[in-house]
């Protein structure tokens, strides 16, 4: 345990001396501030607000943890810079686990300082604070958790960092659009074609981020029970497992 | 390889852990959207928003689309016209404020202002109404969509005397949108009820951010005051 918080305390260094970290953090808080002309021109202030600003902290997040992602355990294959850590007595899942929770210690920091930015627009703007807000943000995280970990586990398997960053987004798009291959299977059924099993696989492989998207439907009347939450949570921990034990399981027959 | 078959007992097992919390999620809980493709957006940047979890931000895109096309004269010889209602036809009105609700159906107050400006700007009282039927089929429990449904059939049968109680409690909500404020205003003229009448004009002049709308108000306010001295 020791070791991987050591690993998890190098990685939130390096990620701080990256100057693509402050870029995404400035970049964040620029355009959560200019939410507020978009609102003007739309009559519906905090609602424009709240909008851009959670869509600008999830996307956010998400660019940081896949450069993270990529940039650190890839770029520490390809430069060689790997071997000297694994000479150290750490094990490599050691490695994988304190990289993996050091990405996301990263992304929780950029997180909660651009929902802080915006809490304090939003306030400022006469809107109350509430659960739903709240929501939305912890699900933004949980969605991080799970890309965090596709990513590592595509950067090891893929062979350069543009193929990474490219499959990574690829799976974000799929991730959000899950749902539909109901609608797919239930067109094709209509037309014949029977191919429910392979959709139903692709469906439960693929990870499903819809379920996490509260801040498309934070107008939704129906709120979630408490039960869907913790479903919701156990499924992502458990996906995001699934993938780094696979990192771990690909990393553990690398040689260097 | 004890090791790699551990590793790959423990990754199966989470799999199954996962698999079996998904399907948890998903006794529980609908996606409350349609799907993108039964939408139909008329832009790629709705598509995509949609493709990364932006749906709502995609409506709020729509959204101020519709209110530049809506704030845009749409006829030249229009500019000259004093009254707000008669800046043109608007045709895509409907199937804009369709799209905007069809990307977040829980948008109420692209509702309101849809149909508000449909019926008591256009007289396109079959319109408005459409829409606040999907309204009300989104979101049943909005009962604000009743009141406006019943405005714009009182409005439509010229039972002024009906709709006024019906929009004096509409203008009550901070989500009314000023063309109800601004016909309200206008039956209250033409009933010859000057001081109900300014008092909403007045209104409309210290809140409205639309300059147009405030020259309007401006200038019904200049001429009740002459009426009304």
């Amino acid at each position: 345990m020791k070791k991987i918080l050591a690993i998890v305390e190098y990685t939130v260094k390096e990620n701080i001396r990256h100057k693509i970290f402050y870029t995404i953090l400035l970049f964040g808080l620029v355009i959560i501030v200019s939410s507020l002309l978009f609102s003007m021109l739309s009559g519906e202030e905090t609602r424009v607000i709240l909008d851009i600003g959670l869509g600008a902290i999830e996307l956010l997040a998400f660019l940081s943890a896949i450069f993270a992602a990529v940039g650190l355990v890839l770029g520490e294959m390809e430069n060689r810079s790997i071997s000297l850590i694994l000479a150290r007595p750490v094990r490599r899942f050691e490695y994988i686990w304190g990289r993996y929770v050091g990405i996301l210690s990263i992304s929780l920091f950029n997180i909660l300082l651009m929902s802080f930015g915006l809490i304090i627009l939003l306030l400022i703007k006469g809107w109350r604070l509430d659960f739903r807000f709240l929501l939305a943000v912890a699900f933004i995280f949980l969605k991080v958790i799970i890309i965090s970990a596709l990513a590592i586990l595509i950067s090891l398997i893929s062979t350069s960092a543009i193929s990474s960053i490219s499959a990574t987004f690829f799976l974000w798009v799929l991730g959000h659009v899950t749902d539909h291959l109901k609608y797919l299977n239930h067109v094709l059924v209509e037309k014949g074609i029977k191919i429910t099993i392979f959709l139903k696989a692709i469906y439960y492989l693929l990870p499903n981020f819809q379920y996490f998207n509260v801040k498309d439907y934070i107008g939704y009347p129906a709120s979630l029970s408490g039960t869907t939450i913790l479903w919701q949570l156990v499924y992502s921990l458990a996906y995001a497992s699934v993938a780094t034990w696979l990192s771990v399981l690909i990393f553990s027959r690398k040689e260097f | 390889m004890k090791k790699s078959i551990s590793l790959l007992v423990l990754v199966l097992t989470l799999l199954g852990l996962s698999i079996f919390s998904q399907y948890q999620v998903e006794r529980r809980f609908e996606f409350p959207l349609p799907p993108i493709v039964e939408v139909k957006p008329s832009s790629f940047i709705y598509f995509w928003g949609n493709l990364l979890g932006l749906r709502r931000l995609s409506s709020d895109l729509a959204w101020i689309r519709l209110l530049q096309y809506y704030g845009t004269l749409e006829k030249e010889e229009h500019i000259h016209q004093p009254h707000y209602c008669e800046r043109g036809e608007y045709k895509n009105l409907l199937p804009m404020c369709q799209e905007v609700v069809r990307l977040d159906p829980y948008f109420h107050y692209a509702y309101l202002f849809g149909s508000g400006s449909l019926a008591f700007n256009h007289g396109r009282y079959d319109e408005a109404i459409e829409l606040l039927r999907e309204g009300i089929k989104n979101n049943p429990k909005f009962w604000k969509f009743r009141l406006y449904i019943a405005a714009i059939l009182y409005t439509r049968i010229k039972e002024y005397g009906r709709v006024v109680p019906l929009l004096e409690e509409a203008i009550r909500y901070t989500d009314c949108p000023e063309v109800v404020k601004i016909f309200l205003a206008n039956i209250y003229k033409a009933r010859g009820e000057y001081e109900k009448a300014i008092a909403i004009w007045e209104h409309i002049l210290a809140t409205s951010r639309d300059e147009w709308t405030r020259a309007t108000a401006e200038s019904h306010l200049q001429e009740m005051g002459r009426g009304f001295k």
